[in-house]
């Protein structure tokens, strides 16, 4: 939970934030599928080292092998974002999708899939978090950091550590379950400890 | 004559815009209820009748499609709105198959609540 660093008030307006954000990045996904997205209450949570920990190793259990996008943000709302693709998310990609990636040029296919749809669900979901909070951000532009590699060996800035002076962080978790493909999608929004106060004085102006 | 209206949302924020947009729609005309979830608005649905809800979709434990399934069940005269930030065009056709009489996107906006209570005739004119 997020008590360390949001009041009940601040964790709740917080709360319908997200939920806001993740609806619209729902629908972005269920177009992209043409299928229903089934959306779960987001976690969101104060992580410190611990914590980040014990998330490295529930992806590990989960996903044999995963990839991973992942794009900044910054401005007055600052932090990192990451889709999470397991084996069947991209498996459910490549069916909807129709392409064959046995070819030579399979990874780069493979890879600008991964890019353009974890750009859109992940801009979408900072941009309109950012929008209701009226704060102002940017993105900059996406990076794959893991393709296709076994998740205990994901080495990417997903596991980073807690930046100095910081003990805590606010975490995001957002998972869409892709219904006909029974699928995962994950997003991992990490706010910078910088941008808090920000964060904590728009949700004051919505309570 | 008074209608009961019944808000359900996890968040206490919502439902206060809610309750405080209801309100200034309907004066002294609604009697304003509020559950903090599914499973609290289905057992206060099941000691008194209620004519409308603005239901939320996203709700940890019973969520809204889970509501609408009992109230189906329950073969209820209760109208209801749905409030969500659940967009997608395969939830509003989902809902409404469950028998929802109609969808405010959230953030609610005032406007689109006294379009919705204008055309289920809660507002009269």
């Amino acid at each position: 939970m997020a008590e360390e660093l949001f009041n009940e008030d601040e964790r709740d307006v917080l709360g319908e934030t997200v939920n806001v954000a993740m609806g619209k990045a729902g629908a972005t996904l269920a177009e992209a599928f043409s299928g229903f997205v089934n959306l779960r209450v987001p976690d969101i949570r104060a992580v410190g080292a611990s914590d980040i920990e014990e998330t490295r190793a529930r992806l590990v259990k989960t996903y044999e092998r995963i990839s991973v996008l992942d794009q900044e943000f910054f401005g007055e709302l600052a932090g990192n974002i990451a889709v999470i693709y397991g084996p069947a998310s991209y498996a459910a990609l490549r069916d909807v999708l129709g392409f064959d990636d046995r070819d030579g040029d399979g990874r780069r296919q493979r890879e600008e899939l991964l890019l353009e749809l974890g750009n859109a669900l992940a801009s979408t979901c900072v941009m309109e978090i950012a929008a209701l909070l009226e704060l102002r951000t940017g993105l900059r532009p996406p990076r794959v950091v893991a393709f296709d590699v076994p998740s205990s060996d994901a080495n990417t800035s997903l596991f980073g550590d807690v930046p100095a002076g910081a003990d805590r962080m606010l975490q995001i978790d957002i998972i869409f379950h892709l219904e006909a493909h029974d699928v995962p999608f994950e997003l991992m929004i990490r706010v910078q400890p910088d941008s808090l106060p920000a964060v904590k004085q728009a949700l004051a102006k919505r309570i | 004559m008074t209608t009961t209206l019944m808000v359900v949302d996890d968040s206490k924020s919502s439902r206060k815009v809610n309750v405080a947009l209801v309100r200034e729609l309907l004066g002294d005309s609604v009697e304003c209820l509020e559950a903090s979830g599914g499973e609290d608005a289905l057992a206060q649905l099941a000691n008194r009748p209620v004519d409308l809800l603005l239901l939320d979709l996203t709700m940890p434990g019973v969520s809204g499609f889970d509501v609408l399934t009992e109230l189906r069940r329950r073969q209820t005269s209760t109208r209801v709105i749905v409030v969500s930030a659940d967009i997608q065009r395969q939830a509003k056709e989902r809902v409404a198959s469950l028998g929802a009489t109609g969808f405010i996107e959230k953030p609610i906006k005032i406007e689109a609540l006294r379009a919705m209570l204008t055309q289920l005739g809660v507002i009269h004119g």
